[in-house]
């Protein structure tokens, strides 16, 4: 599951993606949007045609790297309150080491590579 | 030949529009492509240097040459997650 959306995550949705019976360990990442400077909220724009193809290369390349099943990335862009999730990453695979080392990296490379932004005066740090 | 230009975050905000078509003669390098956008060369190198090039959804170097239909977006650093 690889997506941008502008609606709330539906966390558990992302998580069931990378499940199977021979994932025997499910690691994620959840970035939440933080009360710095005492602002409501962040407003997220992206270019949503390259996040996805990044977002999907990312993906693979965590695939080709470890011997892991199942990568999920989801981002959610437009106005988003504090306290709700921005990112989430999951991965599944046969044993916690390799999928804890994979959803490290495919969250860093995201942030890293994926067209979004954080739009507003305060908005550069605020979040995971 | 016609290419479509894409700006985002505070490119959008400094050119005041997301996407642009642009009219060139002949394929130019993208690096060449967004110093001629700007009305000086100095606020167009200070742009420049926090500035990624993507064509038709991939990251390529500033040196690649952009054609017909192709679609150029200029990446400033990016702050998702």
């Amino acid at each position: 599951m690889i997506e941008i959306t502008e609606k709330a995550i539906d966390v558990p949705k992302v998580l069931d993606s990378v499940r199977s019976k021979t994932a025997g360990g499910v690691v994620h990442f959840i970035g939440v949007v933080r009360n710095d400077e005492g602002i409501d909220g962040l407003t997220y724009e992206s270019y949503p045609e390259m996040a996805l193809s990044v977002m999907k290369r990312i993906a693979e390349e965590a695939k080709r790297r470890w011997p892991i099943e199942t990568v999920s990335v989801v981002h959610r862009v437009g106005w988003i309150p504090v306290g709700e999730e921005a990112v989430v990453v999951a991965v599944g695979s046969g044993h916690r080491a390799e999928a804890f080392e994979a959803c490290r990296f495919v969250i860093d490379r995201v942030k890293e590579e994926a067209p979004i932004w954080k739009i507003g005066d305060k908005g550069h740090a605020a979040c995971c | 030949m016609t290419i479509q230009l894409r700006f985002f975050a505070t490119l959008r905000k400094h050119f005041g529009e997301g996407e642009r078509l642009l009219e060139i003669p002949e394929p130019r390098r993208a690096k060449d492509i967004f110093i001629g956008l700007f009305d000086s060369r100095e606020t167009a190198e200070r742009f420049l240097r926090h500035t990624r090039f993507a064509v038709n959804c991939e990251y390529v170097p500033p040196e690649t040459l952009v054609k017909s239909g192709d679609e150029l977006a200029f990446i400033p650093p990016v702050s998702g997650g």
